[in-house]
């Protein structure tokens, strides 16, 4: 059928030979040339010409029978039709272009480089007239005319162009400043859409007024530089010389985004140029700007702060092209390069779910990436395979690469294993626009078209802006030492301000006293705001909040109250939210049989007004929902639960695919609820929701780790977003991290969530005890201190602490070490009692039996936290000694509840104080706690420690070791007499 | 479902402008017989690249035959997947039996030049549509794509021979056996077993028979825990009795380490290959259950093998990687391990890669896994070509197998095996996966296992009998009883017995250091004359240097006259030393040729000439070690982990990694967690990585200020509280038992000792370094070669040496410090004139804690208040590492009072005025004699 017969050269397959021969040529000029001639006889004889050409070895069979043949063909049928060949090989000409014109396109402003490193010039782009050859056509077919394929779009409204046009049409779309790579997109109305983008005659032409708008912002971004350079010539700043075009690149993106209805653009991006969007693009006010490289300026106390290369921004104005409302965001970011990619883009999705946006249509995101960082680091490769995934997608980033050719001092030769730096986004079928940054016109042509394809098919797309670095990696550092020739070019490189200035002064476009006005236009505006920054006195980080929650707060940014209302429940919310649990809401909906008796249980503990962990949260999830608050939770097979204890998404056993959430189910205006298996990624998943956890306060945003050890490859988040980012941005969060915990002889793996290192972040001070008497003690607390770090040991207070973490004036991370054993213990269970209004979260879980009527008999005070609690209570019942020891859990481990503590000890005046953990001693708890105790009492009593000895690893590989080693913690733990010969 | 809907609207729904064909072809007006027959002949050319770029899209490839493996379930229009598809190409039925002319594009024909249209559809079908799918055509090379083209084309190509098939079913039964084994004896042990993809046992066998064919010696592998048993029992043929003996809860461990769980740890096994007959070692690297975080490891070690002997090509020495399909497309480490592949001094010279393609990860759907149609598209970014094929069919998986091998040995490229598989049990043996995958698990309920489809398929060609192969599961069957009979009197663990990179000549027989003793670090003053003055020139003729570099040159060469180092010279003197000696020192990093604070310039760049270098460390000496630098990629995960693997080849090569600053250690955090703090503990193997890690609070931000050491010390393994024995050989017994070495040193002399311990030790620990910026230029932090000469050692404490030094009792207050603040501290105390009141003692080698010597200092002052100044934030840096300690060598009787900055949640404040403002704080309170009284400790 006709519609479909286009396919073929789609896909170049009647160009196969030519290609072929192309790269045999490479490989073996000489050879290859000679079979040449023999296929230009044949084919000038009138051979067809699938058989006129033989290629040389080694790529042939039986290469003398195959000309034999040939020429028996030839022979045979004297006529063949040479239009239809030539049409053919003008086919083959243009998908040649198509495929590999952006490997001769002048990508690179400096001359020096090729922006790819594969630097062989292709043999079938007609680089010079003699390379006609190659189709089998010569000088004199330049003018013959020929049909154009639907797969161009050069003819404009022609249908046929002589072939000296076509090449010279082709050589105008993919062989100028613009490097296309597009055609390894499975797509054909994709591909059009580019072809049609690209080689359409006079598709890139702009007018007077455009022009006008390019040249003044060029002139912003570069005079913004000039204007910091002149000001402050030895602070770094990681200015954007020699990528100047950035500043019009981004607007354009936006101006046409706009256009297309978006009204939201977030961005991420690295240190280099960040000031100059910030100031250009953003438009934050230039004064904020430079009162930043005053280093006298004291900060205001909200936080320890950050350089002004890494601070964010959110901006809400007026489109001044479309004349349409947007709101900017850069979300402040941390050295660690591309680490903020998952968090923009967890913050778009979450823009897009509040505005309803279920299509990309109204929130985008934008990218900026440097070369050797996006080739070099894993998470942007985890970034793009979220890019798709239905709970991820974010419909679309435009990706824009601030490629210097260079990483720091590092050649790219030696930075990537692929010949440009952007074929990550290959993975995804993403379409990669080169441009030559020296070429501003080009630029904003290629954004503009990034931005359009991006509202059109909501894919991602990456434009490689091709530049240069002016000055070194900082304005400090010396390129010479390592890029001689580079630099020797780039101080000959006039700048790219200038070059345009030229073109449009010689156009006529404007003239050179406007530009000139222009310039000083701009420069008396920073002249402007540099006086009025020298009236700042202090420095507020809150002015760069890039995500302001309004509302939450008060005008002043205070929390609206510094208590915390009870987090329990009423009896008929908790027995609904159970039923629901215990159900399957859907109707002819088939369940497994073993969820089947997992539901009946279920069912039966709510009618024995028990909660297990899995139930328990159901509650807090369920409540939380109801008061619509939206709730997220996200990891590695979250849905079922790693330990198959959660089940939030039920599977039919007989319709594929059909699946049902009973928690969406619970009420009729109730917040939606989002559980989501991602990739296999940590470290991109866990940034991503940090990211949409920064959109509003209203939402309960969950990560949960497959075990709690694989926290570590999302370390960076941990350490540069979660644990400082209050600190050094003054913007909260809420985003909870569900740890899975316990040492159950599983190995060295999976047995450690390694709380010690949250602990070891957590920014109180161990030797300074807090006014215990002040009103909200426990709140106060909470206000001030970086993340919460808890360990539940029931069920009930693993309930409370999740409704806590919505129910707080303020918010705080909040790091959960979750039970693994636990969730199936039949001890670890809660009655609805523990759950009811008037409940709360219990800090500390003090000892409630026997030795508690008593306290003047008990011998010691054991303090522990979590899962050991049951070893030890089942231990002491074995030895009869709940009359002699206590035991006490602290739940809320950071930050440490002193008030409540004091008071346990106070209670036991004759017990000796041991701290006992089932982690080895430099692991655990033991380092943090037992300062702090001492603290609390003012070092009067030791605090001894029942535990593993220090270690390595986080637990033994054997069974047995285990054991020994959990019997061992034990006898210390209840050996009365252990600590006596001890100072 | 939307991709396919995607595809059905742009491949049929969509209107479309007439074909391109149909258009050229109209231009031909008078259309004649013959150019009819061009065209036809296009077509068909058309047709077969039509199916070397889109066969895989309708290759059979899932053994289950419900999902396609690639998630993009379109139909390609243009294959001729019924008769009426002809018609794309403008063919009909009437055409298939016309003979048309092959390209040389294609081996389809054989020994034949000519095919009738049918025998072309056919072949073309047989090789890309049935279990083999290929991807190759995006590679922009044509010999590699002829080649590929060849090996799968020719017909009658994937032909095996009885032997061959006998072989391969005995592996089969082997594979399957084995997991059948372990799952009657132990059924509610955690294995991981390998059903569903039994077929990969006699795959990686006939990589490794094959390119043991072709000349490879050593073959590295790592892989995750699915199947590992199985690999060990099968591929590298560990004793069976030493795998079963790990299933016995009861067995007590030998005390070399704590050990890891069965399906973690590796193996170095020797042997000869039966089916080559030549030698070959096959290592598998114990690896952590972070998957995929083995790759760089691998890749590393391999490197580090293939320099040992002498392969630059990777003829001798190859890896393998196996991957699971989740993971593949999920972890970030695997795309900068595939960015390593390529360059010149990462590069392994090919990697075969397997993916275990279960078409599921734990409970989650591809769909909602990965955003790239197959889980393999991240190696089309290094342009790697990709074999899927069908765990079912064993034939098509070793062929493809066998293939794969000899790419890696013809273009030394990577290439990717994918097996699409499935798991037939959860994702291990006590997990339910009817629950969130119930059809595809019915499905693998009635799925035949692929043994018996294989042995049915054999014994009905007649290759074997049934009693024939009744009784090859027998013998296997008995050696597994037979094997676990033995491992029944197996009375401990031995976790030696799992090394994966054992070092002969290094330990003693039993393992143990050849002596509990390190000689003197220091060296000659005419050797440190020598390298001195070749690091303060340029060893080439005719080269060019920067003036700026020839500056920094000639500063350098005033050093060595006055005989005194800096820290790029200490270096430069380790280094140059070392080589000397014989030992490969290598250097790896973000930007570590110049430096990140541009002062060590170990690589010259010639001004005039492209790409011309010079590296003076390869001009010392004629019989030399080889000095590598290498700038790393930007990435620290991938390069960390590399050089770990490195290290582990060999106990003779200093091995470092340089952070570009401290902090971006923490994306490489899980190696440092995962192997470098634990590898000795789990896995009983030592290694001496070097971490150079920048660090210091200079009021840069919260960023580039601390490398955390904190966190490395927290994770050191001694304990705070017991008191230690002052044995002869201490120093020396510390650091064999600590499980890393943490230093900040404060003199470019010690820092040039420490470097050299590190290889005359005689084991080997990992060593931390928390390295200087300020200090780089500091001109107080320049040292004489006196500290140097021969006889001198690496100080792990430097004691006060000034006027409070003296006249001991008169010091009112001894400051221990460590790294930079010391010359803070110095600083001001001298301005306040307190040089006999203070005494200022550095704690150089802060873990293992030398007890020893701080029990002395604190003696030696018994008026002295004791106190830690740190310019750290009180909840990082020193104080809650160095604190107990102190308690425990006090014994509790005398405080260790903190000074520095409060605890806080960022390493740094990002404002210039308030970090000196509290500089300036502890500073005064370090000096204020009055500042602790009355307070209890």
């Amino acid at each position: 059928s006709a519609p479909v017969a286009a396919e073929p050269f789609l896909s170049g397959t009647s160009s196969n030979y030519v290609e072929e021969m192309y790269c045999a040529w490479l490989e073996n000029p000489k050879s290859v040339h000679k079979s040449w001639d023999i296929f230009f006889r044949n084919t000038n004889a009138g051979a067809p010409p699938g058989t006129a050409y033989q290629s040389p070895l080694p790529l042939s069979r039986g290469s003398l029978a195959a000309v034999a043949h040939a020429q028996s063909l030839v022979e045979a049928q004297p006529n063949v039709d040479k239009l239809v060949e030539d049409h053919l090989a003008v086919q083959s000409l243009i998908r040649a272009y198509q495929i590999r014109g952006h490997h001769v396109a002048q990508l690179d402003p400096l001359g020096i480089l090729d922006a790819d490193l594969d630097s062989s010039v292709p043999a079938d782009i007609i680089s010079s007239t003699d390379k006609l050859g190659f189709y089998g056509l010569d000088e004199s077919d330049l003018d013959k005319v020929f049909h154009l394929p639907t797969t161009t779009f050069i003819g404009g409204q022609e249908s046929a162009l002589p072939l000296r046009e076509i090449i010279r049409r082709l050589e105008m779309a993919y062989c100028q400043h613009i490097g296309v790579e597009f055609m390894f997109i499975n797509d054909l109305e994709q591909c059009q859409w580019i072809r049609q983008k690209f080689e359409t005659p006079g598709i890139m032409q702009f007018t007077n007024e455009e022009k006008r708008t390019l040249l003044a912002r060029l002139v912003r971004s570069t005079r913004f530089e000039e204007f910091l350079q002149r000001k402050w010539s030895s602070e770094k700043r990681f200015g954007l010389e020699g990528c100047e075009v950035l500043i019009p690149a981004l607007k354009t993106i936006i101006d046409k985004s706009s256009e297309n209805g978006v009204d939201y653009v977030i961005m991420g991006m690295p240190h280099r140029g960040r000031l100059n969007v910030l100031a250009n693009v953003i438009r934050k006010e230039l004064e904020q700007i430079f009162c930043q490289f005053d280093s006298k300026l004291e900060a205001a106390d909200e936080g320890s702060g950050d350089v002004k290369y890494h601070l964010g921004m959110y901006h809400r104005r007026i489109n001044r092209v479309t004349d349409r409302n947007i709101t900017l965001s850069l979300v402040a970011n941390p050295s660690h390069l591309e680490a903020a990619d998952p968090v923009v883009m967890g913050k778009t999705k979450a823009e897009q779910f509040y505005c309803g946006d279920t299509e990309g249509k109204k929130v985008m995101s934008i990218l900026l990436h440097g070369d050797a960082a996006f080739a070099g680091q894993g998470i942007v490769y985890e970034t793009f395979h979220l890019s798709d995934l239905p709970s991820y997608t974010t419909h679309g980033t435009v990706h824009v690469v601030v490629n210097n050719q260079i990483g720091f001092t590092t050649d790219p030769r030696m930075a990537r294993s692929s010949p440009y730096p952007t074929d990550v986004a290959r993975v995804v079928n993403a379409p990669i626009f080169h441009v030559n940054s020296d070429d501003p016109e080009a630029v904003m042509y290629v954004c503009k078209v990034a931005a359009e394809w991006r509202s059109t098919f909501h894919k991602d797309v990456v434009v490689d802006l091709v530049c240069y670095r002016r000055n070194g990696h900082n304005e400090m550092d010396e390129p010479m030492f390592t890029q001689p020739l580079m630099y020797k070019q780039i101080r000959k490189q006039k700048p790219v301000l200038q070059k345009y200035a030229e073109l449009l002064v010689s156009q006529g476009v404007v003239n050179q006293p406007e530009y000139e006005e222009e310039i000083s236009k701009y420069d008396k505006i920073c002249e402007e705001a540099f006086a009025r920054s020298k009236d700042e006195k202090i420095l507020h980080i809150k002015h760069w909040l890039d995500s302001p929650w309004p509302g939450f707060f008060t005008l002043d940014g205070q929390p609206r109250s510094m208590s915390c209302p009870s987090t329990g429940l009423t009896e008929d919310i908790l027995t609904h939210i159970g039923n629901v649990a215990s159900s399957v809401p859907v109707e002819n909906f088939t369940i497994h049989g073993g969820l089947s008796r997992i539901l009946k249980t279920r069912g039966e503990m709510v009618k024995n007004r028990t909660v297990d962990w899995a139930l328990a949260e159901y509650m807090a999830f369920g409540s939380l929902l109801k008061e619509g608050i939206h709730i997220r939770l996200s990891g590695q097979d979250v849905e079922r639960g790693t330990f198959s204890h959660r089940h939030h998404v039920l599977h039919d056993q007989n319709v594929d695919k059909r699946t049902c959430i009973p928690m969406n189910h619970l009420w009729p205006n109730q917040a939606p609820y989002t559980v989501c298996n991602s990739s296999l990624s940590e470290y991109g998943v866990l940034g991503f929701e940090l990211g949409f956890a920064m959109a509003s306060p209203n939402a309960l945003v969950l990560w949960e780790a497959q075990f709690g050890d694989f926290h570590n490859t999302a370390q960076c988040i941990i350490d540069q977003f979660i644990c400082p980012g209050q600190a050094k941005w003054v913007r909260q969060n809420g985003i909870v991290l569900l740890l899975p915990h316990g040492m159950e002889g599983m190995g060295p793996e999976h047995s450690s969530a390694r709380p010690e290192r949250f602990l070891q972040m957590c920014n109180d001070d161990p030797d300074v005890l807090p006014d215990l008497k002040e009103a909200n003690f426990d709140i106060n607390q909470l206000y001030d201190c970086n993340w919460v770090v808890v360990n539940c040991s029931t069920p009930g207070n693993f309930f409370h602490v999740l409704r806590r973490q919505i129910l707080l004036p303020f918010r705080k991370p909040l790091i959960i070490f979750t039970p693994k054993s636990l969730l199936r213990h039949p001890e670890a269970r809660s009655s609805f009692d523990e759950m009811l209004p008037g409940t709360h979260f219990q800090r500390v879980i003090p000892e409630d039996g026997p030795a508690a009527q008593n306290p003047e008999n008990v011998k010691r005070l054991l303090f522990c936290t979590g899962k050991v609690y049951y070893d030890l209570t089942r231990e002491r019942k074995a030895r009869d000694m709940v009359g002699q020891v206590a035991i006490t859990r602290i739940e809320q481990l950071s930050p440490f509840p002193f008030d409540l503590l004091l008071k346990e000890v106070q209670k036991y005046p004759s017990a000796e104080l041991a701290w006992c953990q089932e982690e080895h001693k430099n692991q655990g708890y033991y380092d943090y706690v037992k300062p702090r105790l001492r603290t609390t009492i003012s070092r009067a009593k030791p605090v001894w420690y029942a535990g593993r000895d220090p270690a390595a690893a986080p637990a033994t590989g054997n069974k047995k070791t285990h054991l020994t080693e959990l019997q061992r913690l034990l006898d210390t733990a209840f050996d009365l007499d252990i600590f006596k010969n001890f100072s | 479902f939307r991709k396919a809907s995607e595809e059905a609207f742009s491949g049929s729904a969509q209107p479309r402008p007439p074909s391109v064909v149909h258009e050229s072809r109209s231009a031909v007006s008078s259309r004649t017989k013959t150019s009819k027959l061009v065209e036809d002949h296009l077509a068909v050319q058309s047709l077969i690249r039509a199916y070397q770029i889109r066969g895989h899209h309708v290759a059979q490839l899932d053994p289950l035959g419900i999902l396609d493996a690639d998630l993009d379930s379109f139909v390609p229009s243009d294959l001729i997947t019924t008769i009426d598809k002809l018609a794309f190409y403008d063919l009909q039925e009437a055409d298939l039996d016309k003979e048309f002319q092959l390209p040389t594009t294609t081996f389809i024909g054989g020994s034949e030049n000519t095919l009738s249209l049918r025998e072309i559809i056919r072949r073309l079908e047989n090789t890309y549509c049935q279990h083999i799918g290929l991807e190759f055509m995006f590679i922009n090379d044509v010999e590699q794509c002829q080649w590929i083209r060849q090996k799968f084309e020719t017909p009658g190509v994937m032909q095996f021979s009885s032997e061959e098939k006998r072989t391969l079913l005995a592996r089969l039964v082997r594979s399957m056996r084995f997991e059948d084994f372990l799952a009657r004896k132990w059924s509610s042990e955690k294995r991981f077993g390998l059903e569903g993809c039994e077929v990969m046992i006699p795959a990686l066998k006939t990589i490794i028979d094959k390119s043991s064919e072709m000349g490879i010696e050593n073959v590295i592998l790592g892989m995750p825990h699915r199947g590992r048993l199985n690999v060990l029992a099968n591929v590298i043929r560990k004793d069976l009795e030493q795998i079963f003996c790990q299933f016995d809860p009861k067995l007590e461990a030998a005390d070399e380490g704590s050990g890891d769980v069965k399906y973690h740890l590796g193996m170095y096994h020797e042997r000869i290959n039966r089916v080559t007959n030549r030698n070959i070692t096959l290592s598998l690297v114990a690896n952590p259950s972070h998957l995929e975080a083995v790759d760089p490891v691998v890749q590393g070690k391999t490197k580090a093998e293939q320099f040992y002997r002498g392969d630059a090509q990777g003829k001798k020495v190859m890896s393998i990687l196996v991957h699971g399909d989740a993971a593949f497309a999920g972890q970030g480490v695997v795309y900068e391990t595939f960015h390593l592949s390529d360059l010149p001094s990462y590069t392994t010279n090919g990697t075969v890669h397997v993916v275990v393609n279960n078409q599921i990860g734990f409970t989650t759907d591809p769909r909602m896994a990965r955003s790239s149609p197959y889980p393999t598209d991240v190696a089309r970014v290094v342009n790697a070509p990709i074999f899927h094929v069908n765990a079912d069919d064993p034939e098509a998986v070793i062929y493809v197998c066998s293939v794969a091998a000899e790419w890696r040995n013809t273009f030394n490229k990577d290439v990717v095996v994918d097996l699409v598989c499935y798991r037939r049990r959860g994702h291990n043996e006590m997990d339910e996966p009817m629950f969130t995958q119930p059809l595809m698990y019915k499905q693998i309920h009635r799925q035949v296992p692929v043994l018996k489809k294989y042995a049915d398929k054999l014994i009905a060609e007649g290759t074997v009998t049934l009693q024939e192969f009744e009784e090859e599961i027998a013998k296997y069957d008995r050696i597994c009883e037979e094997a676990y009979g033995r491992s029944k009197d197996k009375k401990i663990l031995h976790i030696k017995h799992w090394l994966d990179s054992p070092w002969p000549g290094f330990f003693n027989v039993d393992g143990e250091p050849k002596s509990m003793t390190c000689p003197a670090t220091g060296i000659p003053e005419d050797m440190l004359t020598h390298i001195g003055s070749v690091a303060s020139s340029v060893p080439l003729e005719d080269f060019k240097i920067h003036t700026g570099l020839s500056r920094i040159l000639r500063g350098r060469a005033d050093m060595i006259k006055n005989r005194t180092v800096d820290w790029a010279l200490a270096e430069y003197m380790a280094f140059g030393s070392l080589l000397k000696e014989g030992i490969r020192v290598r250097l790896s990093g973000q930007d570590v040729e110049r430096g990140t604070f541009s002062h060590r310039h170990h690589v010259l760049h010639d001004q005039e000439v492209d790409r011309r270098t010079c590296v003076p460390m390869n001009h010392l000496w004629p019989d030399q070690a080889p000095y590598t630098v290498c700038n790393s990629s930007l990435s620290e995960y991938g390069v960390l982990g590399f050089e770990l693997g490195y290290a582990m080849a060999s106990p003779n090569a200093l091995v470092l990694w340089e952070a570009q600053f401290g902090d971006f250690h923490n994306t490489a955090q899980c190696i440092i967690d995962q192997f470098i703090s634990t590898g000795q503990a789990k896995w009983v193997r030592h290694n001496g990585i070097v971490l150079l890690l920048p660090h210091g609070m200079e009021g840069m931000g919260p960023e580039h200020s601390s490398a955390r050491p904190e966190r490395f010390l927290q994770m050191s393994n001694d304990d705070s509280d017991a008191y230690p024995a002052f044995t002869k050989d201490f120093e020396v017994s510390q650091l064999y038992d600590c499980n890393w070495i943490v230093v900040n040193c404060s003199t470019p002399a010690n820092y040039f000792h420490v470097l050299r311990r590190q290889i005359l030790l005689p084991f080997r620990k990992p060593l931390i370094i928390f390295t200087p910026k300020s200090l780089l230029r500091h001109p107080e932090a320049k040292f004489s070669f006196d500290q140097m000469v021969s006889g001198t050692s690496f100080q792990r404490v430097i004691p006060e040496d000034g006027a409070a030094a003296r006249a001991p009792e008169q010091v009112r207050r001894l400051i221990f410090c460590t790294g930079k603040v010391y010359y803070d501290l110095v600083k001001e105390r001298s301005s306040q004139g307190l040089e006999e009141k203070v005494a200022i003692t550095r704690l150089e080698q802060i873990s293992p804690f030398p007890f020893d010597l701080i029990k002395q200092e604190a003696e030696k002052y018994p008026g002295a208040e004791l106190a830690w100044c740190q310019e750290e934030h009180k909840n990082m840096g020193y104080y809650d590492y160095i604190s107990p300690r102190f308690m425990t060598i006090l014994r509790r009787a005398r405080p260790i009072w903190y000074v520095g900055r409060d605890p806080a949640a960022a390493p740094a404040t990002g404002n210039r005025n308030t970090h000196l403002v509290s500089l300036k704080k502890f500073l005064d309170t370090a000096f204020n004699l009055q500042a602790f009284e009355g307070k209890t400790f």
